[in-house]
């Protein structure tokens, strides 16, 4: 039985496991197991990168460039359309992306645009370490030229597409579904001082 | 751009592998690994995970044969306009 202390509480274990997969058994003393988890999990969530490259994760409340997407009022909207009349449309002008931000104001939306982010971000900082650089690679490498010449406008790193974006979409989220489970047994574990469930399910 | 040059311009984990023919492949590392992750969740002790892992390997293979197989015959019948 694991040494009962302030660390094996459930909360911080569950805390524990989702900043470092594999983390919540080390707390309760299951090292072999937490060794076995978190390795699995990460090596899993980087494979997915690996196959897919780091535009797998597919951040809400950003576009392809890797910009917010942000929501205009229509009177923003009219104002915008009548300044680029007869001129380049000034996309990066600070007042074209001037609406709400679309993450905030409706953020089940974006979400529900981007399902599979849900679980990636399951599993753990590795996944917002991962969208920060996705973010990076997205933005057009020339940004002068994408800003006068429209046809510019293509993001720094291609996204993947096809069978490689949903397998390294695959890899990524199951990673994160996985460091789920984990999270859940190794807080449910704390609980009953490292012991498993006493009824196991058949698979 | 021919096959060579999606390998030069490959840059490890900002590029996707340049694995296209070969995708369905790449589902055996990811249930291999599932398998493992999985089975050290609800296995009581951790010698019964290789054992246990290697089971639910062969099962998950055997699951999504079965289901291509399945589709593929549902595909062919309504090909066919049975």
């Amino acid at each position: 039985m694991a040494d009962r202390s302030i660390f094996s509480a459930p909360p911080i274990v569950a805390v524990a496991a989702w900043i470092l997969p594999g983390a919540g058994y080390a707390l309760i003393g299951q090292r072999a197991r937490a060794v076995v988890v978190g390795v699995t999990v990460i090596v899993m969530f980087l494979s997915g990168i690996l196959i897919a490259g780091i535009r797998v994760i597919d951040v809400p409340g950003y576009d392809s460039l890797g910009f917010e997407v942000r929501l205009r009022s229509a009177a923003l909207s009219r104002d915008t359309q009548r300044r680029d009349v007869g001129q380049k449309m000034e996309w990066y002008d600070p007042n074209f992306y001037a609406g709400d931000r679309a993450l905030t104001t409706r953020p089940l939306g974006e979400i529900v645009n981007k399902p599979w982010y849900v679980g990636q971000v399951l599993t753990g900082p590795i996944c917002l370490i991962a969208s920060k650089l996705s973010l990076a690679a997205a933005k057009p490498q020339d940004l002068k030229a994408a800003i006068t010449n429209r046809d510019a406008r293509k993001p720094g790193v291609a996204a993947s597409h096809a069978r490689i974006a949903e397998i390294g979409s695959l890899y990524t989220a199951i990673a994160g579904m996985i460091n789920l489970l984990a999270i859940i047994d190794s807080a449910s574990r704390a609980g009953r001082h490292g012991e498993p469930a006493t009824k196991e399910p058949a698979l | 751009m021919s096959a060579v040059m999606h390998i030069l311009a490959y840059t490890p984990f900002i590029h996707p592998l340049p694995v296209w023919d070969y995708w369905m492949a790449l589902l055996l590392p990811l249930v291999g690994l599932f398998s493992i992750a999985y089975k050290s969740i609800k296995c009581r002790t951790m010698a019964e995970v290789p054992r246990e892992s290697l089971h639910i390997f062969v099962l998950c293979l055997l699951g999504m044969a079965g289901a291509a197989a399945a589709l593929w015959g549902i595909v062919r019948v309504m090909e066919l306009g049975v």
